[in-house]
């Protein structure tokens, strides 16, 4: 059960890990958190599996993050979907303004599914007036950057998200790119979209006070080599037992994830799955 | 039982201050008893920023010229000569250091006592109001600053 963290910004930190997530279990319970805190905002509609999966996840350059307390387990989680033939999450709303930065030939990437669990600061606490809660945030965001720098080849950052949260994108000095539009996979919420071009922020970084939190050492690869890759088993899981978002996919969009995964055995993957007890069981 | 607690807290103080700490009141109207309020949902930082303030009092006006004791998202504290009556409007002027024009914002007084430090001088706090709308520029740069103080506080 969380209690409130009372303790200074710096004891409230140190037991809290920030890495890429390992482990299925931890993507589930990353991913349920997310569920909940959308929930909460109505930016999601409720389902019987309490998890916010889409075909997104399945692909293997997609990564994703957790700030997990030695205690309380995974308290925020943020995500990054690169670009590929099966596009970006925000496609569905700013095909067009993404599609301008990739006929520059930008290698793009959208961060997306951040959530901190809101038990941690109560309702009315905003982002950028609590340390704790800025901390947070920036130090989730710095692990899914210094991935970013060290493992991916990626130029461009791309963000949709609801207005009300302009002010944190905007001190990180996300760029406007798309205008207020309905996000149907946001429940209808209204949303804006930024970008961030990564070498500007390198530039800026010795006069922005987060991005000298982003530009520290040079990052290494070696923290992220237990990236959690996805089985065949875990595939069947989460994508067609859990929810059947592998069949409800498009024969294009599979035919993409199975180049993903060449040893893969997809026609295993996708058997329909059966919900009805065993008959040796009964 | 007044008297009680009145040398109860001066013994328990530190040896320098000599006098138990008074707590000044401010009826808005004769059988309104104003309850100090604090409801800190944002971090207080130290920071002595340099502001002009404008209150409104059913009299008039009272104007000056401080620095801050702290600001933080919800408001700031100063120090100043005057009684000033919550839940009076005011406008503030902030002399940010980040190098731009001053900033102006609206907000009322939520609290005001005598200073327990300072003799004939009243330390006062204002709650900023919220803006109504999302996209207010003064809103926006006010909360960068924040930001960026705190985080100059945490990283160095």
């Amino acid at each position: 059960m969380l209690g409130r963290l009372y303790e200074t910004v710096p004891s409230f930190l140190r037991p809290v890990e920030f890495r890429i997530v390992r482990t299925v279990a931890e993507l589930k319970t990353a991913n349920h958190l997310v569920y909940q805190e959308y929930l909460k905002r109505n930016y999601c509609k409720a389902n019987a599996v309490g998890l916010k999966l889409s075909l997104y996840q399945a692909l293997p350059t997609t990564a994703t993050f957790i700030a997990t307390h030695r205690r309380d387990g995974i308290i925020g989680t943020i995500s990054m979907v690169e670009d590929s033939p099966l596009g970006l999450p925000m496609d569905e709303a700013y095909k067009n303004e993404v599609d301008m930065l990739r006929r520059q030939n930008l290698r793009v990437a959208e961060v997306t599914m951040l959530a901190l669990n809101s038990q941690l600061f109560g309702e009315r606490v905003f982002t950028l007036f609590h340390a704790k809660k800025l901390l947070l945030t920036l130090r989730l965001f710095k692990v899914m950057f210094d991935y970013l720098r060290a493992c991916t080849k990626v130029d461009e950052l791309v963000a949709c998200f609801n207005p009300k949260h302009q002010v944190l994108y905007d001190f990180l000095q996300l760029k406007p790119l798309g205008g207020l539009k309905t996000y149907t996979s946001a429940n209808s919420n209204p949303s804006i979209a930024r970008h961030l071009n990564i070498r500007e922020t390198e530039r800026q970084a010795k006069a922005h006070a987060a991005y000298r939190l982003f530009y520290g050492a040079k990052p290494s690869p070696k923290p992220f080599e237990g990236k959690c890759a996805l089985t065949p088993e875990d595939l069947r899981a989460l994508f067609v037992v859990t929810a059947p978002v592998l069949t409800a996919a498009s024969p294009t969009e599979l035919n993409y994830l199975a180049s993903c995964y060449p040893t893969y055995r997809f026609n295993q993957i996708l058997q329909p799955h059966d919900p009805s007890p065993s008959p040796h069981l009964s | 039982m007044v008297l009680w607690l009145v040398w109860y807290s001066s013994t328990t103080m530190p040896k320098h201050h000599t006098e138990p700490i008074r707590q000044v009141v401010i009826r808005n109207e004769p059988s309104v008893r104003v309850t100090l309020v604090d409801q800190r949902t944002a971090e207080r930082l130290p920071l002595a920023v340099p502001m002009n303030y404008v209150v409104k009092l059913p009299g008039g006006e009272l104007s000056g010229r401080t620095k801050t004791t702290n600001i933080s998202g919800g408001g700031v504290e100063l120090i100043c000569a005057e009684m000033m009556s919550p839940p009076s409007a005011c406008q503030v002027v902030l002399h940010l250091s980040d190098g731009r024009e001053p900033l102006a914002l609206e907000g009322q007084i939520s609290w005001c006592r005598q200073s327990p430090r300072q003799r004939r001088r009243f330390e006062v706090g204002i709650t900023f109001l919220s803006p109504t709308n999302s996209d207010d520029e003064r809103f926006a740069r006010y909360c960068h600053f924040i930001a960026t103080e705190l985080l100059k506080r945490y990283l160095g």
